[in-house]
């Protein structure tokens, strides 16, 4: 009776793994598969503050593609995403140099990094707000004023937005990409380094020779999550310059943000959402092709 | 070459070496402290100081008015709505990530591949993209506004995570204590409590901890899924005063610091776990 029970268990008892997957199932499913599902369906339809007007075939496609903001904001978007990703990834390679070189207590200092990261990005919208604040008290300013230079509004023209959003953006996520390089660094053999030093090779050739080769993998992963979250940043946006001025900081995902959230606008902000959704995937798949080896080395590595 | 040439040069390297070591080391804490410093210090200053000019860096004699006029402003009430739901997000998403990572791991599924594939095509969904569509669903039924909705779309957030970390663990853990349990009668739910859930700590942690980062500092869904003011979370509350009060930066900083204090507590008591979780690469930027 006993080895019965043990060896053929009821159909209730088989269903139990199915029914341990099946709530996370379910809320994965309907959170992030449905909505997908749905976006395209209203993608075709006439749907404007949450009422659906009927089908309207491809026409909020051809509404968005003629539309000129469209193709400023993926330009903007673009620029914002190459050079933040240009930057952060430059940053992170020095200070995780640095900081590797550091020894022990650089781990402190690496923790220290990520402070900003952890922080939402709202809150670090309203620092920079007041840091950079054009008026009596911002702190910026006031140190320009000791060299006699003139207040400026660097969030508040045209010209200068854009960049400080950058370099905003950056000092908040690059500590990210730092870190996964430490961690890359600390998987080198340090006697490949003793063994290029014996040969004769300069710091400069032992970094092209070994450090850059060997943390390909690290950079890819560190490429490719960076790319990501800055090609869909629109928090720092909203906090910052809700895509002004004169929408001269308004990426493509806060194009998205707008239409949708802002005027409800449910039909065409849909067909966008579809439009960065394949994006998102050509340009996972893009950074993937090109360095596929790597990418997989690195994966395994982790 | 001259021996006492080089290692005088040597020397000379080691020193600027250093130097440039303490350079990095002092530009790194200033520019990611300084910042919040900065804003404690504004908050701790009456109102005519804050914008004088040239600021002082120390407030010369600190008060508590800032946060007494926020206090007035409901952020007290922000501030427990956000508690609450990053607490019930963080017990929803390790309950559910440990039930499922577990027989992820354990035991055959239909269509296993396929729900592992989901898990991992939604660890990397952006947000923004979805949110949409959701915001469009929720407000054909009628669901915005319901801190439920909220829950369940932080929940979704983090979930595909804690299972991916979660299911690693469980994937690497040996099965022989499990096995031994069963031997000596213990029944699945008594094995998982006593066996499993105590060797997996260390990874439900370091769940728990991007949890609680991802739902409290989110602004975007909780603006969008959440209209009515008594349910504002922090977030959504210091983009409304940054509406309210504009230039007065002495309550939206005391706002900042209220704000910061759990997230900063969680960072540094758990900043080895937060590295290591870093480290992975499968956390989102």
């Amino acid at each position: 009776m006993i080895t019965r029970t043990a060896t053929q268990p009821s159909a209730w008892e088989r269903r139990i793994p199915q029914l341990l997957v099946a709530p996370a199932l379910v809320i994965v499913a309907l959170t992030q598969l449905a909505p997908a599902v749905v976006a395209l369906y209203e993608s075709f339809r006439n749907v404007v503050y949450f009422q659906d007007l009927g089908p309207v075939g491809v026409a909020n496609y051809a509404a968005i593609f003629s539309d000129a903001q469209f193709w400023t904001s993926l330009r903007i978007s673009l620029i914002y995403t190459v050079a933040c990703v240009a930057l952060g990834l430059t940053l992170a390679l020095v200070s995780a140099l640095a900081i590797r070189s550091l020894g022990p207590s650089g781990t402190t200092l690496a923790t220290l990094l990520l402070v900003p990261w952890a922080i939402s990005p709202i809150v670090v919208a309203l620092l920079a707000r007041w840091i950079l604040a054009p008026h009596e008290g911002g702190l910026f300013n006031a140190t320009l004023a000791i060299f006699g230079i003139d207040p400026v509004g660097l969030l508040n023209q045209e010209a200068s937005a854009l960049p400080t959003l950058i370099l905003i953006s950056v000092w908040r996520n690059f500590a990210f990409a730092a870190i996964i390089l430490i961690a890359g660094l600390a998987r080198i053999p340090q006697d490949l380094y003793s063994a290029a030093a014996a040969d004769g090779a300069t710091a400069w050739e032992r970094f092209v020779t070994i450090t850059l080769p060997l943390l390909r993998p690290s950079l890819i992963i560190a490429l490719v999550i960076l790319t990501i979250s800055y090609f869909n940043e629109v928090q720092l946006i909203i906090g910052l310059t809700n895509g002004g001025p004169a929408r001269s900081t308004e990426t493509l995902a806060y194009f998205l943000y707008d239409l949708g959230v802002v005027k409800i606008q449910n039909g065409m902000a849909n067909a966008v959402a579809v439009v960065m959704f394949v994006l998102n995937v050509a340009l996972v798949a893009l950074l993937v092709v090109i360095s596929n080896r790597a990418a997989v080395r690195g994966v395994r590595a982790l | 070459m001259n021996r006492h040439d080089s290692t005088q040069r040597r020397g000379n390297a080691g020193l600027s070496r250093a130097l440039a070591r303490n350079l990095v080391l002092i530009v790194i804490a200033v520019a990611t402290a300084g910042p919040f410093l900065w804003a404690l210090s504004t908050s701790l200053k009456p109102t005519r100081q804050i914008l004088e000019a040239p600021p002082s860096l120390i407030p010369a004699d600190p008060t508590i008015v800032q946060y007494e006029r926020i206090v007035r402003d409901g952020v007290v009430s922000a501030f427990a709505v956000s508690t609450f739901v990053t607490v019930t997000t963080i017990v929803v998403t390790l309950v559910l990530g440990v039930l499922a990572a577990y027989a992820l791991s354990r035991f055959e599924i239909p269509l296993k591949r396929s729900i592992l594939l989901l898990f991992v095509a939604a660890l990397s969904m952006p947000i923004a993209s979805v949110l949409v569509p959701i915001q469009s669903i929720a407000g054909r039924l009628g669901w915005l506004d319901s801190l439920v909705l909220l829950i369940v779309v932080y929940v979704s957030i983090s979930l595909p995570y804690a299972v991916w970390l979660l299911k690693t663990h469980f994937d690497s853990a040996p099965r022989e204590l499990e096995q031994a349990a069963a031997i000596d009668g213990y029944g699945r739910l008594a094995t998982m409590r006593k066996v499993l859930l105590p060797g997996a700590m260390p990874a439900i942690l370091v769940a728990a901890i991007f949890t609680f980062l991802a739902a409290w500092n989110d602004y975007i869904v909780a603006a969008v899924l959440l209209r009515s003011p008594a349910t504002q979370t922090i977030q959504v509350g210091l983009m409304f005063y940054l509406g309210t009060f504009g230039r007065e930066w002495g309550p939206l900083m005391a706002g900042v610091v209220i704000a910061i204090v759990p997230p900063l507590l969680v960072f540094f008591i758990f900043r080895k776990k937060l590295i290591v979780g870093v480290a992975d690469g499968a956390v989102k930027g």
